[in-house]
């Protein structure tokens, strides 16, 4: 039984706005198990970049706050320890790569500068050494000519060098935990084949976790071992990729699912959820995605439903399962 | 539930064949590319230097009155205005009046000041190095006061120190350097007493020897302390009034293009890398916001040659400044005209160095 | 007609819209109340002024501030806070002149650079830029100089010198819009470029416009009132700030309120401008207007 390397427990994150608190995220739990790529997939707005940023605590103050709860780390609570100690995670032991590898990095310091200030500052060595380990890293992501890469400056590069460059510089200080925010959405869809392919690589090979982000269920389903699915700023269901996808349980998972038009059947209209994400401002009472659901029922709207076990290592947040698998009688609305 | 295999292979991308180490040999040498930039800046400015010196021409020729005759003054014999006229070409057409002032110009030639029949260009040479050291020690303490006042009021954006930043700068853009200049003469001259209130050194006192011509250098020199002590104190009231305005404007470009780069996503990439605030601040933040600093502390010089003009009035500061406003009461339109195009050739050449920094400092200008 | 009637119902209700954010941004307020203030005192000024700003009474020259003459008397016993009154119609009228002759002049030049492109506006540019390379005040100076020193050439020679500000803005605006699909319709319908320009490319840059006279206005009586000091200007006795000033300057070790309240309402009506232009400026920013 693999260990769990990072505990996100009942973590709670709002954002105090002219217009009112936003409740970016509400209660929520995840673990990522030491060796696994979990996957974190859910809509624009539901809340999957703000925990990514939690991790390591990039939440903006104003507007942002932790609100409540708790990110365990090897046995360390990320959220109280001191920022010393947190400089030293960051980069360190855990490391992060950002959506949009355009404005990712400094543009007026070349490449290596930046690659080789991170490396000397965890890894303690001086700038020759340094500069070593960064080429060796440059060729590990497969990138021509890495030694005049890193007197290039980040706009010399295109966007699919400028991500690689990203990934084997936040690999180079040798982290347990990569948190990718959606690392291939701004690339061209061949390029991004090419770094997902490089990640998932060198993360096997270095026995590195890695919490991939993303909104793009195919990337999801090529690349994770596990998935989690959030709405509206909460967990609603947590499996392994094959059970996620041949079995969804949750009624939003099915919905996604359903809603990926496939090669093999023949269909005529698009199948969509109904309605629209809601705001996080005045959020749903109840379980979030009540409205739009088409199994929706009595506690549905006052109730939140919380996650419960209901197959070994499949969770859902939902009322029509009680703990171990079984299915309540769904009076539904239609 | 396959995984696609891709077959890993490099899309040619184009912009990946510019940084092959030798496809252009220009890369072999930064310095050429830069020096190519400077050239291509220098030809646009020529045109732009025509331009002032046309327009000069244009308001000086183009006076209501007759030159001749207020080049000789009000009280010169009509013959000798005439004499005068026609030695100074003034009876030629204007295009050709227009080319021999450009050929003047070329030697140096700014024309003969009517108040004390010496050249202009001479008169201003006298009076420059005392505008040097006041334009120069205004700058320094713009920049020693502004950029950090910026950055703090940037990273502790919202505290009391950032309101009062910026109160600060309000009043800073809005403030009449000339009453500004009159109330701290009320207030460090007449009521406390500590500072003196006119001149660049005690009435009476010799100056240094001639070197630099800037006094506070001269003294250090010539190793008299005092001396020193002395052309000190006489600088810091002009000094700080030529520099209030400008200070306040640099205060606020610091503090709005910090918080702009601090909203950037490479900062955060920065942090997340774990670096130190201060890194992140000085390091990282400060070269991106740099790039607006520069331009406007550029043209600040320019214009604080304009503002020297009021402040060496007021302090009897006896630099270019007060020699035009003198020039000004006297109607001593040589003297004015040659200022003025000293003063903007000044301009452009700051505005091209500007632009020469800018491309050190933003890699992406550098074509 | 009808389309007419609709777009001006917009406009209307965009400034509906535009004057209710200010109303709740606090240093528009405030910039609005010291412009006010003045406006009200510079128009007003012939009514409420408490004495003959002109009157000469040698026995009570240069008296300090008093219950009788607030601000002190001068060098001839005119009353100074009457005299700073009437200055403030002076100032503000010189603001009001100089703002709309570059606006208008700056304006025109820098939409019909910017709608004809290419070499028109290169050359149309150029001139700005020749203009641009002095510092203001000394080009207002040489002008100001040349013309003779008087109040009107002194508005002339600053008017001058704000006319590439607003070009050169304009200019921007007008390559930015002259892209915009209506543009293409109406020169497909037949429009003139004339007509366009001035149909179509000025009133979209209307806020800009504003917003840069709102702050040249500040820059622009701060000129006005160095030249007077210089003596290009305004010439005394007019009770012109920036003119006494310059007077009230060999008055300063004795009698400091003569150069001090004159200062004291250019500084104030300045920053009253700033303010409520920074204020313009942040409320038309595309990104607070949801």
């Amino acid at each position: 039984m693999p260990e769990t390397l990072l505990h996100i427990k009942d973590l709670s994150v709002r954002f105090f706005t002219y217009q009112g608190v936003v409740r970016a995220l509400e209660e929520v739990n995840l673990a990522v198990l030491k060796g696994e790529i979990l996957g974190l997939v859910g809509e624009t707005g539901c809340g999957k970049s703000v925990l990514a940023r939690s991790v390591l605590r990039l939440i903006a103050d104003p507007p942002g706050k932790i609100w409540r709860g708790e990110i365990f780390f090897k046995g360390e609570n990320l959220l109280k320890m001191s920022s010393r100690r947190l400089r030293h995670i960051r980069g360190n032991e855990i490391s992060m790569i950002f959506q949009e590898p355009m404005s990712s990095l400094n543009p007026v310091f070349r490449v290596g500068n930046q690659m080789q200030e991170v490396v000397m500052l965890h890894r303690r060595v001086g700038s020759a050494a340094a500069r070593e380990i960064c080429i060796d890293m440059l060729r590990q992501v497969k990138m021509p000519d890495p030694d005049a890469v890193l007197s290039k400056y980040p706009h010399e590069l295109s966007g699919g060098m400028r991500q690689r460059a990203m990934i084997a510089m936040e690999l180079s200080c040798r982290p347990e935990l990569l948190i990718a925010d959606e690392p291939t959405t701004a690339l061209d869809v061949t390029v991004q084949a090419q770094v997902l392919s490089i990640l998932e690589e060198l993360t096997r090979k270095k026995d590195v976790s890695v919490l991939f982000i993303s909104h793009d269920l195919g990337v999801i389903a090529q690349l994770c071992d596990r998935v989690a699915v959030m709405y509206a700023g909460r967990t609603v269901e947590v499996a392994s990729v094959w059970d996620l996808f041949s079995e969804p349980r949750h009624p939003y998972t099915r919905g996604l699912i359903r809603a990926i038009p496939r090669v093999d059947e023949e269909r005529e209209i698009l199948a969509v959820i109904p309605g629209v994400v809601p705001g996080l401002i005045r959020p749903p009472k109840g379980c979030r995605f009540h409205p739009r659901c088409e199994a929706v029922m009595h506690p549905c709207d006052r109730v939140t439903p919380r996650l419960v076990e209901v197959a070994p290592g499949h969770q859902v947040a939902c009322h029509l399962y009680k703990e171990s698998g079984e299915e309540h009688d769904a009076d539904t609305r239609h | 539930m396959a995984k696609a295999a891709f077959q890993f292979h490099e899309i040619p991308d184009w912009r990946q064949t510019t940084f092959h180490a030798d496809s252009h040999p220009y890369d072999r040498l930064p310095l050429m590319r830069i020096l190519t930039y400077i050239l291509k800046r220098l030809v646009y400015l020529i045109p732009v230097l025509i331009g002032v010196t046309l327009l000069v021409f244009v308001i000086s020729h183009a006076i209501p009155g007759d030159p001749a005759r207020m080049m000789a003054g009000q009280k010169a014999s009509r013959e000798a205005v005439e004499n005068l006229r026609r030695s100074l070409g003034l009876d030629r057409p204007l295009p050709e009046q227009y080319v021999h002032f450009l050929t003047g110009l070329f030697r140096g030639d700014l024309g003969t000041s009517i108040r004390n029949q010496r050249p202009v260009l001479d008169d201003l040479k006298d009076f420059f190095p005392a505008t040097l050291e006041l334009t120069l020690m205004s700058m320094v303490l713009c920049i020693a006061v502004g950029l950090p006042l910026g950055i703090i009021s940037a990273v502790r954006r919202n505290r009391p120190v950032d309101h009062i930043s910026r109160v600060f700068s309000v009043f800073g853009v809005s403030m009449p350097v000339f009453w500004l200049g009159l109330m701290l003469l009320l207030l460090f001259y007449r009521n406390l007493g500590w500072l003196p209130g006119s001149g660049r050194l005690a009435v009476a006192t010799d100056p240094p020897l001639h070197v630099t011509g800037l006094y506070l250098i001269d003294t250090l020199l010539e190793g008299s302390w005092d001396k020193f002590g002395d052309a000190f104190l006489h600088m810091i009231l002009p000094a700080f009034c030529l520099s209030y305005v400008y200070l306040a404007i640099i205060t606020r470009i610091v503090r709005s293009s910090m918080i702009s780069v601090m909203g950037q996503d490479y900062i955060t990439t920065a942090r997340a890398n774990g670096l130190a605030e201060s890194v992140i601040i000085l390091k990282h933040s400060l070269k991106n916001s740099l790039i607006p600093t520069v331009t406007i502390t550029g043209l600040s010089i320019g214009e604080l040659l304009g503002g020297a003009i009021l402040t060496e009035t007021i302090f009897n500061w006896p630099g270019m400044g007060k020699y035009v406003v003198d020039s000004v009461n006297f109607l001593d339109f040589p003297a004015i005209m040659g200022f003025t195009l000293v003063v903007s050739f000044v301009y452009v050449m700051i505005n091209l160095l500007v632009d020469v920094l800018y491309a050190f400092l933003d890699p992406q200008i550098r074509y | 007609m009808k389309r007419i009637r609709k777009e001006r119902e917009w406009q209307i209700r965009e400034l509906m819209f535009t004057i209710k954010l200010l109303s709740k941004n606090p240093s528009a307020v405030a910039g609005f109340v010291i412009i006010a203030t003045m406006v009200f005192i510079a128009v007003g000024a012939p009514y409420i002024a408490p004495y003959d700003p002109i009157k000469i009474s040698l026995r009570e020259r240069l008296s300090p501030p008093s219950p009788v003459h607030i601000f002190g008397t001068d060098e001839m016993g005119r009353d100074i806070l009457s005299r700073v009154m009437h200055g403030a119609r002076i100032s503000l009228r010189i603001g009001v002149l100089v703002i709309a002759i570059a606006g208008s002049l700056g304006a025109a030049i820098g939409a019909v650079a910017g709608y004809l492109g290419k070499q028109a506006d290169n050359i149309i540019m150029r001139i700005m830029d020749v203009i641009l390379s002095f510092p203001p005040l000394v080009l207002a100076m040489a002008l100001a100089a040349a013309l003779g020193p008087n109040l009107n050439n002194a508005i002339l020679a600053v008017a001058f010198v704000m006319i590439p500000k607003f070009a050169r803005m304009v200019r921007g605006e007008a390559l930015a819009v002259k892209e915009k699909q209506f543009i293409a319709a109406a020169r497909a319908s037949g429009a003139g470029s004339l007509w366009i320009i001035f149909h179509h490319i000025i009133p979209n840059c209307f806020s800009s416009v504003i917003i840069l006279a709102t702050l040249l206005l500040g820059e622009t009586i701060l000129i006005a009132a160095s030249l007077s000091f210089i003596g290009l200007g305004a010439q005394p006795p007019t009770p012109e700030w920036g003119a006494m000033i310059s007077v009230g300057r060999k008055f300063l070790m004795d009698q400091w309120w003569y150069p001090t309240f004159p200062g004291l309402f250019i500084l104030m009506t300045v920053i009253g401008f700033n303010i409520l232009g920074d204020a313009l400026r942040d409320i038309f920013d595309p990104r607070i207007r949801r």
